[in-house]
């Protein structure tokens, strides 16, 4: 066997270029800019902005156990479950860029010594953990509660770059700029760049954003301690990729007679999948880095197709499979009973006062989201509608969409309005919760999100006879869903002030959040979205 | 050496270091020493900018022109006006200022005609100008504003700055009117030599109607709090008119939002009046503009606040409207 230092060589380049497409992708998941044709508007993104999301298996089974149906989108992923049929975890050492970081991240730990690293990187119970969650999120899809996108990577690493890191990246950034002269030439070229390149002019952040950031910082560390601990321990999409891997043709071949039992190779093994000769190496754990057979100084080992995976002499192929797998893989029992702990949370989770069950005056979800429980049986929490949206209007929900609705989106129109003119979040949607629809469709009515109301304790003309006009300046329909009535509102000095109170047509109101969004009141504004009145919802409606 | 030697030794530099440190530190204490914040705002002193100013001459040249090319129709009347050689000079810097406050297509009339303002900005051009830059901060998300009005497309390819200004190109100064007092203006505003106002006329729930006068509230930051400036419209109108100056207003009625302003979005909101007007005098201006939505300058409010102010003249026709067809 000679050594294999290009399939290393390979899996790095590949990695690094996968990981620099994903980041750029996620950059690129932003206004593009708007064309008119006729009366028709279009704002199409012009790159396959989802393409990691579409071919992510864990995204299409789990929505489909959840939904009963395959979202077209996610037909891709079939490739990669037949990829990985064939070949393994290709997929978790070469392309996903949430594993390259990982990687990037255990690389990082300072060197020690060989004993120390083998103990460490030696495969254990731990890695049974991830086919308990793969089974646990599988088995509450399966009753209509999809929550594989709290540690799904490729959603994982959306979300947490989108809506925490990369925005604090960009505060930091222009932090720093800052610290030239505000006129200088240097300071305004380098806002002018972060401006066209980065995350646009806007200052955007998130709700509760930083608790995805330290999450995300969180699992970044846990790599210190094993090499990708995360892949390791917590992937579910490597759980699944890992069964799916059994009965891969590439395969490790080791030669016993060479291995001098050295151990570099499982010092340096990413998944625990036990490289050593002497032992039966572990398919679902290995995540193909090729570290092990580029390190054999004795031309031990070797991946091939149909390579006969040798055997410790003294004992059977069978035993020594059942040995080995009872540290590392799930017992049949164990999925089962981590399934049903996955069916028993949907009850659970529904058995509180709140939304799913009841309707929630704040839940108010992108324009084209499906009816509250298809949602939730469609949306994998990645984040992209709330990365794409140009007024930073969609967020991650924290607890107004209940327990399964947490970091499902939600629009907080005080922080930014529905743009009528924009199709953007249904363009990014992997999974089909946010439906597709044009700018006309906005119009119609056909997607409207909820219904203005007017506070008149806080409206400066209703409460103090002030003339202000700001939400009907900004009511973005023909016409207007806000009209005023001229009315004498009394003053403490016993005169009359004449003025204009903006009153809501609710039936024009399509909840787009553009007045709550300008009320002058900085605080608390004066009028608000609730989402009743929601196209999506049949029973969220007051008007007969 | 001895042991003790050492000792000695030691204990001298570590008595030496922790003198320096307690004297050091006791200067920055004492040195940093504050009574806390005052409980009063702090009142940070602004900065005072320089900046062009402008008074209109004695009796202004008024152009009334007809047509229906917007871009013809632009030239046209600046060209009855003398051309745009008599306002600016070789190597001034010129700030275009349109508005483009909405997301709206060129043909609701929300924005100013994007072939007017790339007409303009090429005049500038032609006349000598060194830089051209057009700018207004949009009420609607900026960069669907710019696109949707078709003004950035107008302006590809031409040597002209476009500025969607974000929040750093503000710059909190003290206006000096009656409302607004300390607000942020843009940057771009104090750096330019010539200020040429681009306004379209509409119909505005609160204003009456938004004319050039009415424009200047988009070169002004503050976010949300720019709406704050509706309590008291027609004030707020003549401190900004008083302070923006302009050199010359142009003001495009190509096609108007008589209702649902100032958005509309809707062509059954909009007519086709076909007609521009350009003066100097930008009271004289916008009391034109009145007329073409029938109506009399005092029935717009803000136009005799601005009379009373000394910024021009509301009786345009004193000025013996030049009127040009095309």
């Amino acid at each position: 066997m000679q050594s294999q230092g290009g399939l290393r060589l390979a899996r790095r380049v590949c990695q690094t270029l996968s990981f620099l497409l994903f980041v750029w992708l996620l950059l690129a998941t932003f206004y593009h800019g708007i064309v008119e044709e006729g009366e028709a508007v279009g704002d199409t993104i012009p790159y396959p902005v989802s393409i990691f999301l579409n071919f992510d298996p864990l995204a299409a089974l789990a929505t489909l156990l959840a939904t009963g149906t395959l979202y077209e989108d996610l037909l891709w992923s079939l490739i990669l479950i037949i990829i990985t049929l064939f070949m393994g975890r290709i997929f978790c050492g070469s392309i996903c860029p949430l594993g390259a970081l990982s990687q990037f991240v255990s690389w990082t730990n300072p060197r020690e010594r060989l004993s120390g690293r083998i103990a460490r990187c030696k495969p254990g119970g731990h890695q049974k953990v991830k086919y308990t969650l793969l089974a646990f999120f599988l088995g509450a899809a399966l009753f209509g509660v999809l929550q594989i996108g709290l540690l799904d990577p490729i959603c994982l690493l959306v979300r947490s770059l989108g809506l925490s890191i990369l925005p604090a990246l960009d505060a930091a950034l222009r932090g720093l700029l800052d610290l030239a002269p505000a006129d200088s030439e240097a300071a305004r070229t380098g806002h002018r760049v972060l401006d066209d390149y980065f995350l646009g002019p806007r200052a955007v952040r998130f709700h509760a954003g930083w608790i995805i950031g330290v999450l995300f910082l969180v699992i970044l560390f846990l790599n210190r301690l094993k090499p990708r601990f995360f892949c390791r321990v917590l992937c579910p999409l490597g759980a699944l990729l890992g069964i799916l891997s059994r009965f891969s043709l590439f395969t490790l071949r080791k030669d016993e007679a060479k291995c001098n039992d050295c151990g570099i190779c499982t010092a340096s093994c990413q998944g625990g999948a036990s490289p050593e000769g002497g032992s039966d190496w572990r398919s679902a754990e290995c995540v193909m880095c090729f570290n092990c057979t580029a390190g054999c100084a004795q031309d031990a080992l070797g991946f091939g197709f149909f390579s006969q995976v040798s055997v410790h002499d003294s004992r059977t192929a069978h035993d020594l499979r059942t040995a080995h797998d009872s540290r590392t893989a799930l017992s049949r029992r164990g999925f089962i009973a981590s399934a049903l702990a996955g069916v028993a949370f949907g009850p659970l989770s529904r058995s509180t006062s709140g939304p799913p069950v009841d309707i929630e005056p704040l839940l108010i979800r992108p324009p084209g989201s499906c009816d509250e429980e298809s949602f939730l049986a469609r949306c994998i929490k990645c984040g992209q509608c709330m990365k794409v949206c140009p007024n930073n209007a969609v967020h991650p929900a924290s607890f107004q969409g209940g327990l399964e609705g947490v970091w499902t989106p939600v629009i907080v129109p005080r922080i930014g309005y529905c743009e009528p003119s924009c199709t953007l979040c249904s363009q990014v949607c992997p999974t089909g919760a946010i439906r597709a629809f044009t700018a006309a469709d906005k119009e119609s009515h056909r997607v409207d999100i909820g219904t203005a109301v007017i506070d008149v304790s806080l409206c400066l003309p209703w409460a103090c006879g002030t003339p202000c006009m700001v939400c009907e300046e900004f009511c973005p329909v023909s016409p207007k869903a806000i009209w005023f009535e001229k009315r004498s509102i009394p003053l403490e000095d016993g005169t009359l002030s004449e003025v204009l109170l903006p009153r809501v047509e609710p039936e024009r109101c399509t909840g787009c959040g553009g007045c709550e969004t300008a009320c002058p009141i900085p605080d608390r504004a004066a009028i608000r979205i609730t989402s009743c009145g929601e196209s999506r919802s049949s029973k969220n409606q007051v008007l007969l | 050496m001895s042991k003790k030697d050492m000792a000695r030794r030691t204990f001298i530099k570590r008595a030496a270091v922790a003198t320096g440190l307690s004297v050091a530190f006791s200067g920055v204490y004492v040195g940093l020493r504050s009574k806390g914040t005052p409980l009063d705002l702090d009142d940070q002193a602004l900065v005072t900018l320089k900046r062009r100013t402008f008074t209109p001459p004695e009796k202004p040249l008024f152009v009334v022109a007809r047509g229906k090319d917007p871009a013809k129709l632009a030239a046209a009347a600046l060209d009855a006006h003398g051309g745009l050689g008599a306002t600016i000079s070789r190597g001034d810097t010129v700030l275009l200022k349109p508005n483009v406050g909405w997301n709206r297509s060129a043909q609701c009339a929300a924005n100013t005609n994007p072939q007017i303002v790339r007409t303009v900005a090429e005049l500038c051009l032609d006349a000598g100008a060194k830089k051209v830059t057009v700018s207004d901060n949009s009420c609607n998300n900026p960069a669907h504003c710019f696109d949707r009005s078709g003004i950035r497309k107008e302006l590809e390819g031409l040597p002209v700055d476009l500025l969607i200004p974000t929040e750093r190109d503000f710059v909190e100064v003290d206006v000096g009117g009656e409302v607004v007092k300390k607000w942020p203006v843009l940057r771009a505003y104090f750096e330019c030599d010539r200020l040429i106002n681009l306004p379209v006329a509409k119909h505005h729930s609160s204003a009456v109607l938004t004319l050039g006068m009415k424009n200047w509230y988009g070169i002004l930051g503050g976010g949300r709090l720019r709406g704050q400036l509706h309590q008291e419209m027609a004030a707020g109108i003549a401190d900004l008119a008083q302070f923006a100056r302009p050199d010359l207003t142009l003001l495009d009625a190509f096609r108007v939002i008589f209702r649902n302003g100032p958005q509309g979005g809707s062509l059954r909101d909009t007519k086709d009046l076909f007609t521009v007007a350009v003066s100097a005098d930008p009271v004289a201006v916008d009391s034109f503009g009145a007329t073409l939505f029938g109506l009399e300058a005092h029935q717009v409010p803000f136009i005799p606040a601005a009379v009373d102010r000394g910024l021009g003249r509301a009786d345009f026709e004193s000025l013996d409207p030049i009127e040009v067809e095309v």
